[in-house]
């Protein structure tokens, strides 16, 4: 994708609600559309205008949303069983428990496959529970005293016990869906 | 209020209808890129409900392979992404043609206000006097 280095803060946010509502979009299409509306922005607004002219000027080209929804397929209705869903995520998150790597590897497949997530949710998902141990070593970190020293150590399973729990919570959100 | 509003949003779907054809016409004369595209039709009595209207449409012509692209570089300026009408997208645009007038002669006959020209007397039955 095109970047360019002095761009109106107000452009690069809107560039990127507008990537991501073409999560779901054909990749080569939606790179196209990015370039194509990144490079008339970049033409219309200059990296000094006002945030008044910015609006009015972002109002004039249309919503990011609804630009990409014209080349993004509607999403079908999901027909898989929603306990199909849940059990991938049990298994991303506490398979290696169970069974290690395997488990995760199995979870990872029904992530993959699901009709219920996003490509970025489904990327995110598995990126962030690398082989599934990331929690369970962060568990035997802080059960067996550390160590590592205490001032990397805690730091260190906090952040991996909150973001992998953050993102099952992100994910367990389409479930509704 | 409700009925203006009404009549633009119908305005608006049938700009949408009517952007895609016109967008090949233009492409039909000669390549051009998108803020080039964005230019022309705004400068056309308000073709665009709004500028961005163009980019997903010229995505998915390209993707219908009715138009190619290619980068260009003019003397002074930015690389552009210019867009050329292939022969599918030509095709589309003489079907449209051969639609659009008779389809448009019919919508000006009935949107024609008859009673109007004839005065509201033509529109009453005739009384019977006798």
């Amino acid at each position: 994708m095109i970047t360019h280095t002095t761009r109106h803060p107000l452009v690069t946010d809107y560039l990127h609600r507008l990537d991501s509502a073409l999560a779901d979009a054909p990749r080569p299409a939606a790179r196209e559309l990015h370039d194509q509306i990144a490079m008339h922005l970049d033409d219309a607004i200059g990296p000094d205008a006002s945030e008044l002219e910015v609006r009015a000027a972002l109002d004039q080209f249309g919503g990011a949303e609804e630009l990409a929804a014209e080349i993004t397929p509607p999403r079908q209705p999901v027909r898989r069983a929603r306990w199909v869903d849940v059990t991938a995520l049990l298994l991303i998150s506490l398979g290696s428990l169970v069974l290690p790597v395997i488990g995760w590897l199995a979870g990872a497949v029904l992530l993959a496959s699901s009709p219920r997530f996003t490509r970025r949710q489904k990327t995110v998902g598995v990126l962030v529970w690398p082989l599934g141990l990331l929690l369970p070593a962060a568990a035997l970190e802080v059960a067996s005293g550390f160590s590592l020293p205490p001032t990397l150590g805690l730091p260190l399973a906090v952040l991996a016990i909150a973001l992998p729990l953050g993102v099952i919570i992100w994910l367990a959100g389409s479930l509704k869906a | 209020m409700r009925d203006m509003t009404t009549g633009m949003r119908d305005l608006s779907e049938l700009r949408r209808g009517v952007l895609e054809p016109c967008v090949l016409a233009l492409l039909d004369e000669r390549p051009r890129f998108g803020l080039e595209l964005v230019r022309d039709l705004d400068q056309t009595n308000g073709l665009l409900t709004s500028q961005g209207t163009i980019y997903p449409l010229l995505t998915r012509l390209h993707g219908n392979g009715q138009v190619t692209s290619r980068w260009q570089e003019t003397q002074g300026e930015r690389p552009r992404r210019y867009y050329t009408i292939t022969d599918a997208g030509r095709r589309a645009l003489a079907e449209f043609r051969t639609a659009w007038a008779p389809f448009r002669d019919t919508v000006d006959q009935i949107l024609q206000p008859k009673h109007h020209q004839r005065g509201p007397q033509a529109r009453r039955p005739q009384e019977n006097t006798a």
